[in-house]
């Protein structure tokens, strides 16, 4: 009979833990709602933005420059070489949620197996592994990138490899600090009590937890990574030119501050922080929704 | 980069200039000849239509300054972009045009140029003249003008300022072989090498700038760079390094106002270093600057239109594409013409104008068309914008079996631009990138940082010699420098400024007559080298930029430029400012200023730097000679002449009660071995030392004798002029010939009360122009500062 209960909840459904009753949980209103379909079309953009009717979101005309938004044919405006703002905002849009979701995924998986593994084994492994992990932490994030683009090439993949590098540290301590409150959880005793393995035990019985944990803070963290990319796009080492990046055309709009031109920052910054904003507000209700623990991180 | 200068496009630019400036800077000492240019320099000039209309938006936009009354005191703040590493001229990298503003006011120069590249005197009294080859000049300097420490510029400040530039970082670079006191108040450059337009080394800021010697070597090389002393019409108060320089009104100025009164007129000028555009601009609409310097049209109008004045400056320099023509493929002529062909300037000009009146013109050559050196014919084989012709051109290489690049016939034509950082460069490159791709080449963008950019196209000294890493890259280029000057390094063999590596024998031949110093034939090779490079296409012009200042409506006099004889000067290039003109209305005297002369330390005796050594560097020399008498060098350390007449024994009989000798190395007067001893003697014993040498100059005016291997000496002792040198000097020589071969030496004492300066060198002259090849014995010479106290 014991047994039978403790397979249960360990083969149960993923965060059935942490999991209240559907009645409980809390209501999600408006906003989040209208974040998600935000987040939508951003995606629908990035993803399907080559088959809208747009303008060539590289192809320059000075004659054009600085047409204000809602002027004839540019729904956006253009920014400083005459090129469409709309065109190039569905353009970047491409390298934000590629570099973040690619850098997302990275960060969630490795940190994932990696972070629960060595909190489950504990002892001199997790030791070892959590310095490397805090020596990583304790860099700079922002130096080593720009000194890695400097080196290997502005290129998209070397972005985003070194996005992802950089990542990983940050959810594998999130990972473990998840795994060692996991750990002391009785299911889980149950679950070495009937002699299930270290690997059943790390992959089946903590991993679908520590999942839900992660995926929570990767929706955020998708947010803080399209802010460095602009960071670094703004900082003129982004994804070169003539590729439209959000940061790169903020960038182009502070310049265009200097002629009392506002729009062309303001379209890309207000796009931004719409995004970010939807990112943290989805993120929030799902965490809500979850009673996602931010403990011990 | 470079240096060039353009306009704010280039403010990276700029940065590029800063750098290329540096090694101008070092190079010639002159402005900065190189190069650069940033923003700051930049400045558009090209065209006469370009010119007439910004001087009329300036003229309109300037305040009308007649009816004000001078006010005199005040404090402005200056926003500069870059900061120098320095401001003692020999030691010093001063960044264009940055650092410039700040040198002037500090020092002023031997001479000055003017926008449209004439010299006029400026602490020099008049025009240098040259002999007959122009290998050496005699300049006259103004009497009566005293630096901050109070010690007189005079002949002897001007050879030792030579002297100090030879021992600095940039003295092997120096054009001068070395400078002599012709009189008090006259000096005599004797140079490396014929050059006709010499005057324009002594009008740049590098070794124009007039220094104190005295404060030179009482501060040595390393503190003087944050202890300049000059005799301009500020004196250095304050610098913190990469924040703010600090100057206060010299009360000692030369100069006077046209009114009778004293210059400068402001009190304190704060030069504040702002790197970052925006960061000056927001400083000046915040009221914490009266001036931004290094501007550009891009956002200069909004500055104008809330009330801030503007004054455009024009000039030489632009911005430019350069190609390496040593690197496929554009070592092929067709191809270099094609992708400036390809190119409208008008489109460039559209998304960032060259200047506050929007007009481009085209230019054709390195220099503008207010320069004299200007040709509008040599300009007509130019590859202007015309696509159908880029594109013939481009189909003919790609479709050339021979093609320069080893590809197969009918692949496209790749390659990389690069640039530096600058953003509005690199929207200029992604417009290049467009116009290149709508005819074939496929193109990739990169950018480098500015410092590493310069680098990258510079090369190094290995070989290829500075060939550098790129195809085709951004840069900025021109300036007012004397066409020798500036083709001889942009398009010499080897040369570290020929950043295209572009050679030709035809332009040698035409930088052979440029030495010349027929003005006729130097305008028509000039006009020649403009005529094959418009054809040959080396560099690719862009529109010319200009370097904007702004300043608050108080600030007056910005555009004044009275020279010394009373005549009105004109605006010119590089947006400077004589600030010694410039005054604030409403402005208040402020108290606590410096009412006397800068103390600066005693010249400690240390500063001489000990003598280079002797065996290795004296194999140098004497492997340096042509072949010499065998006698002449079998006494090379046990020199005769003592014995050949009597009256050179000067010092037998002598007993000083102290005697000093301090090694020197590397005056260029006297070759890389001196010492002079300085003896302190009994009271009368100077007198008779003195006595003894007039003895022999009448008793042994010919004499014979002969080295121990033979050879015949036919010599004579001559007293020379020596000019003034400390309280009272004497020079003497014994000259003449050995075996035919000539020998000089010189002898030169100097006296101040009973201390002596004795100084002596024997040098053996190249039998071909008499100039000199190395010192014989260790002889001597130095600084007189030394012996004046």
């Amino acid at each position: 009979m014991a047994s039978t209960i403790a397979t249960r909840i360990v083969d149960a459904p993923a965060g059935a833990a942490n999991r209240r009753p559907r009645r409980d949980r809390p209501a999600v209103g408006v906003l989040f709602w209208a974040s998600v379909v935000w987040l939508g079309v951003v995606l629908v953009a990035a993803l399907f933005g080559w088959a809208l009717p747009l303008a060539d979101p590289t192809r320059i005309s000075p004659a054009d420059k600085y047409a204000g938004v809602l002027s004839d044919g540019h729904l956006l405006g253009t920014d400083q070489l005459g090129r469409d703002m709309l065109a190039r905002l569905v353009d970047g849009a491409k390298i934000s949620v590629f570099i973040s979701l690619v850098t997302v995924t990275v960060g969630i998986s490795v940190g994932a197996v990696v972070g629960t593994t060595v909190g489950y084994i504990g002892g001199r492994v997790e030791t070892v592994a959590m310095a490397l992990v805090n020596i990583m932490l304790s860099f700079p994030a922002l130096v080593i990138l720009l000194g890695v683009v400097a080196m290997a090439g502005q290129t998209l993949k070397v972005i985003t490899i070194v996005f992802s590098v950089l990542a990983v540290p940050g959810y594998i301590r999130f990972a473990r600090a998840s795994t060692l409150t996991l750990k002391q959880s009785d299911w889980v005793l149950a679950s070495e009590a009937i002699g299930a393995t270290r690997p059943r035990l790390v992959f089946r019985v903590l991993m679908p937890n520590v999942l839900i944990t992660l995926l929570t803070f990767g929706l955020l963290a998708i947010g803080g990574v399209i802010v460095a990319e602009g960071v670094i796009a703004f900082l003129g080492f982004g994804v070169p030119p003539p590729q439209a990046t959000w940061g790169g055309m903020i960038a182009d709009g502070n310049r265009a501050f200097a002629d009392d031109v506002i729009h062309v920052a303001l379209v890309p910054a207000i796009t931004m922080f719409l995004t970010i904003l939807s990112l943290n507000l989805v993120g929030d209700g799902l965490r809500r929704r979850y009673q996602v623990r931010e403990a011990r991180i | 980069m470079t240096s060039a200068r353009h306009p704010r496009r280039s403010r990276a630019l700029g940065l590029l200039a800063a750098a290329s400036l540096v090694v101008t800077a070092c190079t010639g000492g002159d402005d900065g000849p190189g190069s650069s240019g940033d923003d700051a320099t930049s400045e558009p000039d090209d065209a006469p239509a370009t010119s007439a209309d910004i001087a009329t938006a300036t003229t309109q936009a300037a305040p009308e300054e007649t009816g004000l009354e001078i006010t005199r005191g005040g404090e402005i703040s200056v926003g500069i972009a870059a900061e120098s590493s320095g401001w003692y001229p020999p030691s010093s990298e001063t960044a264009f045009s940055a650092g410039f503003l700040v040198m002037d006011a500090l020092y002023d120069r031997w001479y000055d140029q003017t926008g449209t590249g004439q010299i006029v005197p400026f602490v020099a009294a008049a025009r240098a003249t040259p002999n007959g080859d122009a290998s050496e000049w005699t300049m006259p300097i103004r009497p009566g003008i005293f630096f901050h420490d109070g010690t007189e510029v005079n002949a002897a400040a001007a050879v030792d300022m030579v002297a100090q530039w030879h021992e600095g970082p940039f003295g092997s670079n120096s054009t001068i072989e070395r400078a002599e006191a012709v009189d008090e108040y006259t000096v005599r450059y004797i140079l490396k090498a014929p050059d006709p337009a010499f005057e324009n080394v002594l009008a740049g800021i590098g070794t124009g700038a007039v220094f104190s010697p005295t404060a030179g070597r009482a501060y040595g090389p390393d503190e003087s760079v944050d202890h300049p002393v000059g005799s301009g019409p500020f004196m250095f108060e304050s610098w913190t390094r990469d924040s703010e320089v600090i100057v206060v009104r010299n009360p000692n100025y030369w100069r006077t106002a046209p009114d009778g009164g004293p210059l400068p007129y402001l009190d304190r000028v704060r030069f504040r270093v702002l790197p970052d555009a925006t960061a000056r601009r927001a400083s000046l609409e915040a009221g914490d600057l009266h001036v931004l310097t290094q501007g550009g049209p891009e956002g200069g109008q909004a500055l104008i239109d809330e009330g801030f004045v503007p004054y455009e400056y024009i000039g030489n320099g632009a911005g430019m594409n350069i190609y390496n023509t040593v690197v496929p493929p554009f070592d092929d002529v067709r191809l270099r013409r094609a992708a400036a062909h390809a190119l409208d300037p008008e489109q460039a000009n559209a998304i960032s104008p060259a200047n506050l009146s929007g007009v481009n013109v085209v230019r054709t050559q390195y220099f503008n068309s207010r320069s004299p050196w200007y040709d509008e014919a040599a300009g007509e084989g130019y590859a202007f914008y015309d696509l159908a012709e880029a594109q013939r051109l481009y189909d003919e290489y790609v479709n050339d079996p021979a093609r320069s690049d080893g590809k197969a016939v009918g692949e496209p034509v790749t390659f990389t631009y690069d640039c530096n950082t600058d953003p509005i460069n690199l929207d200029r490159a992604q417009l290049f990138q467009q116009e290149w791709g709508d005819i074939g080449f496929q193109v990739e963008l990169r950018t480098t940082e500015q410092a590493s950019y310069i680098n990258q196209v510079v090369g190094t000294s290995s070989e290829p010699l500075f060939q550098g890493d790129f195809q085709i890259g951004c840069w900025a280029d021109g300036n007012e420098q004397d066409p020798l000057t500036l083709f001889r390094t942009r398009y010499g063999a080897g040369e570290v400024l020929n950043w295209t590596n572009f050679t030709s024998p035809e332009i040698d031949a035409q930088i052979e007559i440029l030495r010349g110093l027929d003005d006729a034939a130097r305008k028509a090779a000039a006009a020649e080298i403009s005529r094959i490079t418009a054809e040959a296409m080396p560099l690719h012009w862009w529109a010319s930029g200009a370097t904007l200042v702004l300043t608050v409506p108080e600030l007056r006099g910005v555009e004044n430029y009275t020279y010394p004889d009373g005549e009105p000067g004109e605006r010119r290039a590089s947006g400077r400012v004589w600030w010694h003109e410039v005054w604030l209305e409403g402005a208040a005297p402020l108290s606590g200023l410096p009412t006397g002369f800068l103390d600066i330390p005693d010249v400690p005796e240390t500063t001489l730097p000990p003598e280079p050594t002797g065996p290795a560097a004296r194999d140098d020399v004497l492997a340096a000679m042509p072949p010499a008498p065998t006698g002449l060098r079998a006494t090379d350390n046990d020199p005769p002449l003592t014995d050949l007449c009597p009256g050179i024994t000067t010092l037998d009989g002598i007993e000083p009660i102290s005697a000093t000798t301090q090694n020197y190395g590397g005056d260029p007067q006297l070759g890389p071995f001196g010492a002079v001893t300085i003896y302190e003697l009994q009271p009368g014993d100077a007198d008779t030392i003195l006595a003894r040498y007039d003895q022999a100059v009448a008793e042994c005016a010919e004499f014979t004798s002969s080295l121990d291997d033979g050879t015949p000496l036919e010599l004579g002792y001559v007293a020379r002029d020596l000019g003034s040198f400390g309280d009272e000097s004497f020079g003497y020589g014994v000259a003449g010939t050995a075996g035919g071969f000539p020998i000089d030496t010189d002898i030169v004492l100097i006296r101040s009360g009973d201390h002596l300066a004795l100084v002596t060198a024997l040098h053996i002259l190249s039998p071909a122009d008499g100039s000199v090849l190395g010192p014989l014995a260790d002889g001597a010479v130095t600084a007189l500062g030394i012996v004046a106290g």
